[in-house]
């Protein structure tokens, strides 16, 4: 019992040491030991007139029901753990709770959400009821965001490239910004820059 | 990122993404939390000494950046080189051109020399092709592969600890990943999909 505590303890703490600097740790290409088994198939019954055609994401919420967002058809289908269809959302419009070219799905707590770029819309949807929510994020960006924060918060990235020429290689500049939800202003920006090699166009 | 995308000549500007790309690579943190970069490095900058008998590994340095635009995980790692033979570049040249064909609706093959023409191709594959980040925090690597093959994983904690590396069958599209589990589409041979979960498991011992 000590025993296992010490070496618990151990594990613990082994976790809590940050990286020497300037350390890297080796990614081998030794033997793999793992590898996977399908536990669980989803998709249409013989009597669904719906395919999955082009899964647009795939979001699992705390009760391991999983939301799928679907290119073709514009809906947001629900499942249960077990693979059951619980309900299906959304479809093709501008209306609440539609979509017409859905990006991605979030989970944030209890609520999943929903990204259409095409809308500029966040559409909430609840992880318990399966109902859209009352918006709180009115406003997205037509393009660029990448996800929400806990805080309230968006998460926008992209890179821009400058034009290449023989006297200057090509640069490419990526950056992160966070923006604060209602005042649209920048929180947080990193920005890198990259010499890359220019590809032949 | 990196090179320019490979483009169709002829077809408006279809693009995708350059298959041996060496630039950064990122990915939204699990819960929005944060944005985890990538930054992959050529083999061959990873040794100042050229004589060096020993194949240098390529370095990669994963970072985590917060909404504050603070650093909240900045860990370094190397990956073996892998020299990029012909043969594999030409199963990608042909792998793009399949699939430009299926995306634009073209009844013939889109031209292998035009889309080789725009490939950047260095020496060695980059030291990973893609990553995804678990709903647990956990990363999933990639490694290089020629299109077709099985699919191998090097792992890593939410914190940064190198977990076991995982081995899928090949054609399938992650859609979602955690330390025990993935969720992937497969597509069957009429283009439908199915949405499939695999639990991870010890392979057998031989």
């Amino acid at each position: 019992m000590i025993r296992a505590l010490f070496l618990s303890a151990a594990i613990l703490a082994s976790n809590l040491v940050p990286q020497r600097a300037g350390a890297q740790e080796r990614l081998d290409t030794g033997r793999i030991a793992f590898g996977t088994r399908v536990v669980r198939t989803i998709g249409p019954s013989s009597a669904d007139n719906w395919e999955f055609v082009r899964t647009r994401d795939l979001e699992v919420d705390r009760l391991g029901q999983m939301w799928v967002l679907e290119d073709t058809d514009h809906k947001l289908r629900v499942f249960s753990a077990d693979g059951k269809l619980l309900q299906a959302l959304g479809g093709n419009g501008a209306g609440p709770g539609e979509f017409q070219r859905p990006r991605w799905l979030q989970r944030l707590g209890d609520t999943v959400w929903v990204y259409d770029p095409s809308t500029a819309r966040l559409s909430p949807f609840s992880v318990t009821t399966r109902k859209l929510l009352p918006a709180t994020r009115p406003g997205a960006p037509h393009f660029g965001l990448e996800a929400l924060s806990p805080v309230g918060s968006f998460i926008a990235a992209g890179s821009h490239q400058d034009d290449p020429s023989p006297e200057k290689p090509l640069t490419t500049t990526f950056s992160h910004q966070v923006f604060a939800q209602k005042q649209q202003r920048a929180l947080g920006q990193r920005t890198v820059t990259q010499r890359g090699v220019q590809a032949r166009m | 990122m990196g090179p320019p995308p490979t483009k169709a000549k002829g077809t408006g500007g279809f693009h995708a993404r350059q298959p041996f790309d060496t630039g950064y690579l990122y990915k939204v943190g699990s819960n929005g939390r944060s944005l985890i970069v990538i930054e992959r490095s050529d083999a061959r900058s990873a040794t100042s000494n050229p004589l060096a008998f020993a194949r240098p590994d390529a370095p990669l340095r994963i970072t985590a950046i917060g909404y504050k635009g603070d650093t909240l995980f900045d860990r370094r790692y190397t990956t073996p080189a892998a020299p990029l033979t012909a043969s594999q570049i030409n199963a990608v040249v042909d792998s793009i051109s399949v699939s430009f064909s299926r995306l634009l609706g073209l009844k013939t093959i889109a031209s292998t020399a035009d889309i080789r023409e725009t490939l950047f191709m260095p020496k060695q594959w980059p030291s990973i092709t893609d990553f995804y980040v678990g709903i647990d925090g956990t990363l999933w690597l990639q490694q290089p592969a020629p299109p077709g093959r099985v699919l191998k994983f090097w792992r890593l904690s939410a914190d940064g600890k190198i977990l076991p590396s995982v081995s899928l069958k090949a054609g399938l599209r992650i859609l979602r990943v955690s330390a025990n589990r993935l969720w992937v589409a497969a597509r069957d041979a009429d283009g439908f999909e199915t949405i499939e979960i695999h639990d991870v498991i010890p392979l057998k011992q031989n």
